[in-house]
């Protein structure tokens, strides 16, 4: 995700203050130059309960002090304020001479959530980006540009938002599992509506149902009662279903995709669709078979592709004399 | 954007398979002289799921005073006793000349493959639908003095008397 933290150089030219008498703003002004922004916000503060409060320059002065005290003292409050304080500036700015520099500064503090949003990704908060993300988007609607159009913004964000969540459901077992890959399907789905010809969400969203469906099975319960398999079955088999037109859309896409044609391998084998299995099958199998004979013959030892052979020459490319040649080296292995 | 974690396909039929042949040994009463020493439960034909499954599942857990062995057989000769043995689709053919081996002996051949009730398997595995279901010859099971609870009877697909 393109990161975006270029903070514009701030140009804050103010005019003679004291010209005007304004004496709360001209300090406010003079300890910001110092970088002392604490006392600067208390006489920015003053000043805006003053009658210096009509002056727009004030409120951008004010909405800089804040922005600066939001990255010294670590207060997200103080972007609040910060923006508040612009808003105010360009309400008084009635003729519009500021008007350029306030957006600016406006656009360049609310572009701070999509940097926290970011910021969140990377510490694994994906909540908190989330929050962030949509707080982005409500103030530049808000205050920059109501018609702003997030589609891209919106795809690239909840893609990497979704990815997040399929990296974290891989370090998850049993219901958690199940309630996290529910949240970052729901951000793949998200994407697939704004653009549903894109393979990357598709894949994901089918791998995660498979995933799930998978793992109901592979990690049932040794001591499950016997009328509970049909049901557990019953449910895995629920998330093939809902992964299947995911990965046959992300097949569509990419043909050429092996990891999609092993996924819908898998959830044709898991619904007992034996003819679509064989059909995908093949298609990974003719793939596969020259890399696992030039495997075998640099490691005859391999069990797994040995493994694998034995179920090629039985199944998809029956062949009971390669079969048996196979079969022999591999009962020889796990002897 | 990371690519998935795929999942090298993962073999989601053979855990089923595992659990109802557990299953079948806790719901199976075996006459007197087969409740001593370990409870075998024999995978004929070559290593696969069912067997990698059995074997890092159940292997070693109790029915009743036993404990589970799980083994795997490649020919007849190897087999000595078994309280079940799980024959593979591709060793199906086998199930005939098995069943006269065992015969008056207590061992439970279970199948898996269409019309292997009639070939002297007490069980059978079919899938109906999509379900993964097993069938039940009650008289192959008497053949063997194996008496099948009516619990698992409910819950086949289909009973021959």
């Amino acid at each position: 995700m393109r990161v975006i933290k270029n903070i514009l150089v701030l140009l804050v030219v103010f005019m003679a203050y004291s010209s005007y008498g304004q004496k709360y703003t001209t300090k406010a002004y003079s300890l910001y130059q110092e970088k002392n922004y604490t006392e600067a916000q208390i006489w920015a503060d003053s000043a805006i309960v003053s009658n210096e409060r009509f002056n727009s320059q004030l409120w951008q002065l004010r909405g800089l002090i804040y922005r600066k005290l939001e990255q010294t003292d670590n207060k997200r409050e103080y972007r609040e304020i910060a923006i508040e304080s612009f808003v105010q500036a360009r309400t008084l700015d009635e003729e519009g001479k500021h008007k350029d520099k306030i957006d600016g500064y406006l656009k360049n503090t609310i572009i701070r959530y999509y940097n926290g949003a970011v910021t969140s990704l990377e510490e694994k908060d994906l909540e908190g980006a989330e929050v962030s993300y949509k707080q982005y988007k409500e103030k530049q609607i808000k205050y920059v540009d109501s018609t702003a159009d997030f589609k891209e913004s919106d795809i690239q964000f909840y893609t990497a938002l979704g990815s997040e969540y399929l990296k974290l459901v891989s370090t998850l077992q049993g219901e958690e599992k199940t309630k996290q890959t529910a949240k970052g399907v729901h951000f793949f789905e998200k994407v697939l509506q704004l653009n549903s010809n894109l393979f990357g969400p598709n894949l994901n969203v089918g791998v995660m149902y498979y995933n799930n469906g998978a793992d109901l099975l592979m990690n049932m319960d040794p001591l499950t009662p016997l009328e509970e398999i049909p049901i557990i079955e019953e449910k895995a088999q629920g998330y093939f279903k809902k992964a299947l037109p995911f990965l046959l859309e992300a097949h569509r896409l990419d043909k050429a995709r092996t990891d999609v044609v092993e996924a819908l391998t898998g959830c044709y084998y898991g619904l007992q669709d034996d003819a679509n299995y064989d059909k995908y099958q093949k298609i990974l199998d003719e793939k596969n078979l020259p890399t696992l004979l030039e495997k075998h013959a640099a490691d005859p030892k391999n069990i797994e592709v040995v493994s694998e052979l034995v179920r090629i020459y039985s199944t998809t490319f029956e062949d009971d004399e390669k079969y048996k040649k196979y079969a022999e080296i591999l009962n020889k292995l796990e002897e | 954007m990371m690519d998935p974690e795929v999942t090298q396909m993962k073999d989601t039929r053979s855990p089923v398979k595992a659990m109802y042949l557990y299953n079948f040994a806790t719901l199976i009463d075996w006459p007197s002289d087969y409740r001593k020493g370990n409870f075998v439960i024999g995978v004929y034909g070559n290593k696969e799921g069912v067997y990698d499954n059995l074997k890092s599942k159940f292997e070693g857990k109790d029915i009743g005073s036993q404990e589970i062995v799980v083994k795997n057989f490649t020919s007849a000769s190897q087999i000595s006793k078994a309280h079940i043995l799980y024959v593979t689709p591709r060793s199906s053919a086998q199930v005939g000349s098995l069943n006269t081996q065992f015969k008056g002996k207590s061992t439970l051949i279970v199948s898996e493959k269409s019309g292997y009730l009639s070939k002297g398997a007490a069980i059978n595995f079919v899938v109906k639908g999509t379900s993964q279901k097993f069938e039940i010859n009650k008289g192959n099971a008497k053949k063997h003095k194996l008496v099948i609870a009516d619990r698992l009877l409910k819950l086949a697909s289909n009973v021959v008397e």
